[in-house]
């Protein structure tokens, strides 16, 4: 199916874009922590990737394509640190300002478990956000989406002792983020932690 | 007791729970956490922090994101690379082209600027002379005109007026022009700075004479040294057939030759009055000679002797040849030069830059 895609067969291509779709919008949510550029940089990554599609030289087509969407998410990063535009408030659909956000809905509304995993979610995709891009995309690689550290390696571009020592740091200073974070979080993120 | 847990021992922690271990390494470690508990609390924590980081969601794709036609052909402005390409190639290639005409060009014009007999000069030295005269009181035995060209010359002691005939004309001196001479042992006076520097001129002109096979009778005219024997006189001479005035009409006469010998000089081609080729002699026309400077035009009637004679001309330039070269004026070399170095600079700079795009898109694009 690569190979057909190679040749410019787009229907095998879309076939391939649908196999792994899931995990490019995964990696790259977590990469830029929002759905709106995650969803800008899955199209991206795709497009790039049947246009370019003749630099793949064989090898795990899942790593070739998670350097691809790599790289989007580091434009994206870098273009949002050029021009930062974060809302003071968040919009609603049609542009308008929330009066309140989602993090202030009554959790009164919702099961408790269910507010509390979502604040957790929160927590640690903070914590992500903060880590270095290098650091953020080894610790998403190998905790997140399960890979190995030679795919790792591979998805990267890097020696698996890069990946090892990036790993460890950035585990570091995620469980520093964490113990931080914990004070501010519901009661049972802190029991988890304690 | 933190401190002495080091970032090695957190690789290592690290590794221990991704099983990414060699058997060596996990033996050492598990040692060291039944010995440390520090090193095991750092562990339960690192641990926690990858159980948390693993619970995450793994999200779906919002949609499909199917890849149309349109959107790649949409999509043109991701081939950056070759487009940088390509403009750093013209680019170096049209500096290339710069460089060389600017080359090319720069040594033409010194090519054509071969030397000459700039016949224009000798206009205006003349024309400079008649004026330095006309306000300069001279005796009609010792007028010191204005030297144009050369330097005075020794006069011989006697007159040679055979010399001055050209051959079988032995009325050479109604054709005879001198525009300028010298008394034997006076250096005219207002030799100044005036036309020194023409002066020079007129001695390089005069070796290339000399030195010219189209005139191989010429005699000192100008203060060269010369191998003929006329050229030790002082005075210089050239007979030039003009009918007009003397500043036009240099250049009509080819055959404004001098000759030391009587011989008589080849007519000019398209001059009425005949030819007369005097010789080099400046000693005979003493008394004319002092009236050269006002008198520029050549009388037909007029003798060798005639005031009206005027000596001393510059160059016998073939005809055809040594019009004014005019030098490139230096303003306009200048900004030319100018423009030529910044086309130059601009186009590295595109070159160079464009070359640095490609090759950094070419390393972004995998």
């Amino acid at each position: 199916m690569i190979q057909a895609a190679r040749d410019g067969d787009l229907d095998s291509f879309n076939r391939l874009v649908l196999a792994y779709q899931d995990l490019v919008y995964n990696h790259a949510f977590r990469m830029v922590g929002e759905e709106e550029s995650a969803d800008d940089a899955t199209q991206n990554t795709f497009i790039s990737a049947y246009n370019h599609l003749g630099s793949f030289r064989g090898g795990s087509f899942k790593a070739w394509l998670l350097r691809i969407v790599t790289n989007t998410c580091y434009d994206e990063l870098r273009r949002r640190k050029r021009r930062p535009t974060v809302p003071l408030e968040p919009l609603d659909d049609a542009g308008e300002e929330v009066e309140s956000a989602h993090w202030m809905v009554d959790p009164a509304d919702q099961p408790e478990q269910q507010v509390e995993q979502a604040e957790l979610q929160r927590a640690i995709q903070h914590c992500l956000d903060n880590l270095p891009g290098d650091f953020r995309t080894t610790v998403i690689m190998v905790d997140v989406q399960g890979m190995d550290y030679f795919e790792a390696s591979q998805a990267i571009g890097k020696p698996i002792g890069t990946i090892k020592s990036r790993l460890a740091r950035a585990r570091l200073r995620l469980r520093d983020c964490l113990n931080g974070f914990a004070e501010l979080l519901p009661a049972g993120f802190r029991l988890e932690l304690g | 007791m933190k401190n002495q847990i080091t970032l090695r021992d957190y690789e290592l922690i690290s590794a221990y729970l991704d099983n990414q271990l060699s058997d060596k390494d996990r033996a050492f470690l598990e040692t060291r956490l039944k010995a440390d508990p520090e090193l095991r609390n750092e562990l339960h924590e690192i641990s926690k922090t990858r159980i948390l980081v693993h619970s995450l969601p793994k999200l779906k794709a919002p949609r499909n994101y199917y890849v149309n036609a349109t959107a790649v052909r949409a999509r043109p402005t991701l081939r950056l690379a070759p487009v940088f390409g390509i403009v750093s190639a013209v680019a170096s290639v049209l500096l290339a082209l710069v460089i060389f005409g600017s080359t090319f060009f720069e040594s033409n014009p010194q090519v054509a600027m071969a030397p000459s007999l700039p016949v224009a000069d000798e206009t205006i030295a003349v024309q400079q002379e008649v004026e330095l005269s006309a306000a300069s009181p001279s005796s009609p035995t010792e007028a010191a005109p204005v030297v144009m060209m050369g330097a005075p010359l020794v006069a011989s002691p006697t007159p040679n007026i055979g010399a001055l005939k050209a051959g079988p004309t032995e009325h050479a001196t109604p054709t005879t022009v001198y525009l300028y001479a010298y008394p034997p042992t006076s250096t005219p006076e207002n030799l100044t700075t005036l036309n020194e520097v023409q002066v020079e001129t007129d001695r390089l002109h005069c070796e290339e004479i000399y030195g010219s096979s189209a005139y191989p009778t010429l005699s000192s005219q100008y203060n060269c040294p010369t191998p003929s024997p006329s050229s030790t006189s002082s005075e210089y001479s050239l007979s030039i057939q003009s009918s007009t005035s003397i500043t036009p009409t240099i250049t009509s006469t080819p055959t404004a030759t001098l000759t030391p010998t009587t011989t008589p000089t080849p007519t000019p081609t398209n001059t009425p009055t005949p030819t007369a080729s005097p010789t080099p002699t400046p000693t005979i026309e003493p008394p004319s000679i002092q009236n050269i400077a006002p008198t520029v035009e050549v009388e037909s009637s007029t003798g060798i002797t005639s005031s009206d004679q005027v000596s001393g001309l510059g160059n016998p330039t073939p005809p055809g040849q040594g019009g004014a070269v005019n030098p490139r004026t230096s303003p306009n070399m200048s900004f030319l030069n100018y423009l030529v170095l910044t086309i130059e600079i601009s186009l590295a700079a595109i070159a160079i830059i464009a070359g640095i795009a490609a090759i950094i898109l070419r390393i972004r694009t995998g």
